[in-house]
């Protein structure tokens, strides 16, 4: 019984999303490690599918010895006795990880790079992605060895799913005592999908790398974009098609115009006009309905929709799109005179929550032909409200100093009254005479606030910046982007300050 | 009639304010694609069964009109074919185009692998 005790089972552990095979690759494992005549033992915690479920399974794999009584193997990983990791995604793997599984001294950590996006990743505004890179080195830092590698590529190059990739790569680590053969037996007696499933054990033991993508060198920008450094011209050369394809050849002059006003300024860096040429562009582009009925009646777009609806031959697809102008967007077509005058009348009315429910089908006769309408006035563009606001809003900019603040497309997305930074802007720029009321609005009110917190605030002014409150800017969970996200950096009180301004509207006072 | 949704990533600006309300595990971002729009763009991948929640969300409140939801209508019937051909024609003459049909002969896939239940 002495030997016993110096044996140590082979701990693995295997972090995967719900309805990703997980459970498969267990019984797959501890199929070979029985045939090849080991002691057993699994443990799984299922959960729902996708990204709502993390599931994990534990495999303990002990060396039998001639005379063994039964073992009795865990059933829970424990932090730090973990002999390999197997995960389907990054970020699983960072949970297991941040757990304890993943120790210097013995975890071999074969982990899929892929991610699948949680909830709060895909809902925040911008992008609110978490760092690949960051995710990987850090497995790689806590691993004694780690292989990280695009698993999902090569289960697609082989037709196969990802979890017999894996235990492809298992095999190939040696981590467990059990041969290639024994797999491909245990993969057999599954009995389903058997041939998918051994061709994607023969590329994850393989260990082929699919090619990854060579990045196209970026283009070298034509000569009228001289004035521009790289990166900016880059942009530029961009947003000049695009604004040609939005309205006409003039846009794009004067869109050039603007920038080469900008960059003959003193102070104007690279970084400074490269955002310009993004945002201006954008914003110059801005996206109506007209600019929305052109874009679905790309000639481009059909081979993708072909390509999603994966019809059969002879079926027939049929593409709904929706849209819903409300009076603000459909008004925004008209003249600014008439246009303003509707736009306070509905708003009076209290309309300004209404919209025209509007399904059209663009592969049908009629919907075509509305589409094609309302594509149709383009030419008509330079004279809506929408592009008389924008202008306004693009003389503001007008180069008196080279700190504009080109990021502010950032704010405006979003189409009609939903948009807040849109409302911003139309309060702000549209009116351009009363720049100031928010101004003298925003110093009232600090009048009316009681002198102590006043007193306070300025206490706090003149001691710590107030940035340094906390980690994160207030934000209850470290996020690692958030610090870099430029637009946000006003932080929440800022924010609320902002949207009370839309609120109180133009007339308030 | 199948039917599925999707998203124009031309037309989606990138603030994800459909999957903040509707929520549905089907709608996942990808890179826009688009030099000018650094955020990742909405999409709607292969786990959409067409339920159309996400639409009712969009005619509720106002969403997006990047969405649009593809009908495909499987062994049409005699009917369907006529109303289709003459509705081509029709678009046709006002210079439209129907969605292209796919190769006549499909390519032989490799056999789909066979989803395997978490246990």
């Amino acid at each position: 019984m002495s030997g016993t005790a110096a044996r140590q089972p082979v701990r693995l552990l295997i972090a995967a999303l719900g309805g990703e095979g997980g459970g498969v690759l267990v019984d797959w494992i501890t199929r070979a490690a029985t045939a090849e005549g080991l002691h057993a033992t699994r443990t799984s915690i299922p959960g729902v599918a996708q990204r709502t479920g993390g599931t994990t399974y534990y495999v303990e794999v002990l060396e039998r010895c001639e005379g063994d009584p039964p073992p009795v193997l865990g059933l829970n990983a424990a932090p730090g006795r973990v002999d390999v990791l197997l995960a389907t995604e990054l970020l699983e793997a960072a949970r297991r990880a941040e757990a304890g599984f993943v120790t210097p001294d013995r975890t071999v950590a074969i982990v899929a790079r892929r991610r699948a996006y949680t909830v709060a990743e895909k809902a925040e505004g911008g992008d609110g992605r978490l760092d690949d890179g960051a995710l990987e080195r850090a497995r790689r830092g806590a691993a004694k060895t780690a292989r990280i590698e695009d698993f999902e590529a090569l289960a697609a190059g082989a037709g196969a799913p990802l979890n017999a990739v894996l235990l492809g790569a298992l095999a190939a680590s040696g981590a467990l005592p059990v041969s290639p053969d024994r797999f491909r037996d245990a993969v057999r007696a599954g009995g389903k999908a058997t041939e998918a499933n051994l061709r994607g054990f023969e590329a994850g033991l393989s260990g082929g790398i699919a090619p990854s993508p060579v990045p196209e060198p970026a283009p070298v920008p034509a000569d009228e974009f001289a004035f521009l450094p790289r990166e900016a011209a880059r942009l530029a050369a961009e947003g000049v098609k695009r604004l040609a394809d939005h309205q006409d050849a003039a846009a794009a002059g004067r869109y050039l115009d603007t920038l080469r006003r900008f960059a003959a300024l003193p102070g104007a860096d690279a970084a400074l006009l490269a955002s310009l040429a993004r945002h201006l562009a954008l914003r110059m582009g801005f996206e109506d309905v007209i600019r929305v009925a052109q874009l679905k009646l790309r000639e481009a777009r059909r081979p993708r929709l072909a390509q999603e609806a994966k019809a059969r031959p002879g079926d027939i697809v049929h593409v709904v799109e929706f849209m819903k102008p409300g009076p603000a967007e459909i008004l925004s077509l008209l003249p600014p005179g008439p246009a303003r005058a509707l736009l306070g009348w509905v708003e009076r009315r209290g309309w300004m929550d209404r919209s025209v429910r509007l399904n059209v089908s663009p592969t049908r006769p009629l919907g075509f032909l509305r589409l094609r309408l309302l594509a149709a006035l383009r030419p008509w563009r330079p004279r809506t409200l929408r592009f008389h606001e924008e202008r306004a809003c693009r003389a503001l900019a007008r180069p008196r100093r080279a700190q504009p603040r080109p990021r502010s497309r950032r704010g405006a997305r979003g189409r009609g009254d939903r948009a807040a930074g849109e409302g911003l802007w139309r309060h702000r720029c549209a009116r351009p005479r009363r720049l100031g009321a928010h101004r003298r609005r925003d110093r009232r009110a600090r009048a009316r606030r009681p002198a102590a917190a006043r007193d306070l605030r300025r206490r706090g002014a003149a001691g710590a910046p107030r940035r340094a409150e906390g980690p994160g800017g207030g934000c209850a969970r470290p996020h690692p982007r958030r610090h870099h996200r430029p637009g946000r950096r006003a932080g929440g009180a800022d924010r609320r300050r902002v949207t009370r301004w839309i609120g109180d509207g133009p007339g308030a006072e | 009639v199948q039917q599925r949704f999707g998203i124009d990533p031309e037309v989606c600006t990138g603030d994800h304010s459909c999957i903040r309300l509707n929520g549905c595990p089907s709608l996942t971002v990808k890179p826009s694609g688009d030099p000018l729009k650094d955020d990742p763009v909405v999409h709607a991948n292969n786990d959409c069964v067409g339920c159309g929640l996400c639409g009712k969300v969009a005619h509720a409140a106002q969403l997006c009109p990047s969405f649009y939801r593809l009908d495909v209508i499987r062994n049409p019937t005699v009917w369907d074919r006529l109303r289709h051909r003459i509705g081509n024609a029709v678009l046709g003459w006002l210079g439209g185009a129907p969605i292209p049909a796919p190769p006549a002969a499909p390519v032989p896939r490799p056999a789909a692998p066979v989803p395997a239940p978490a246990e």
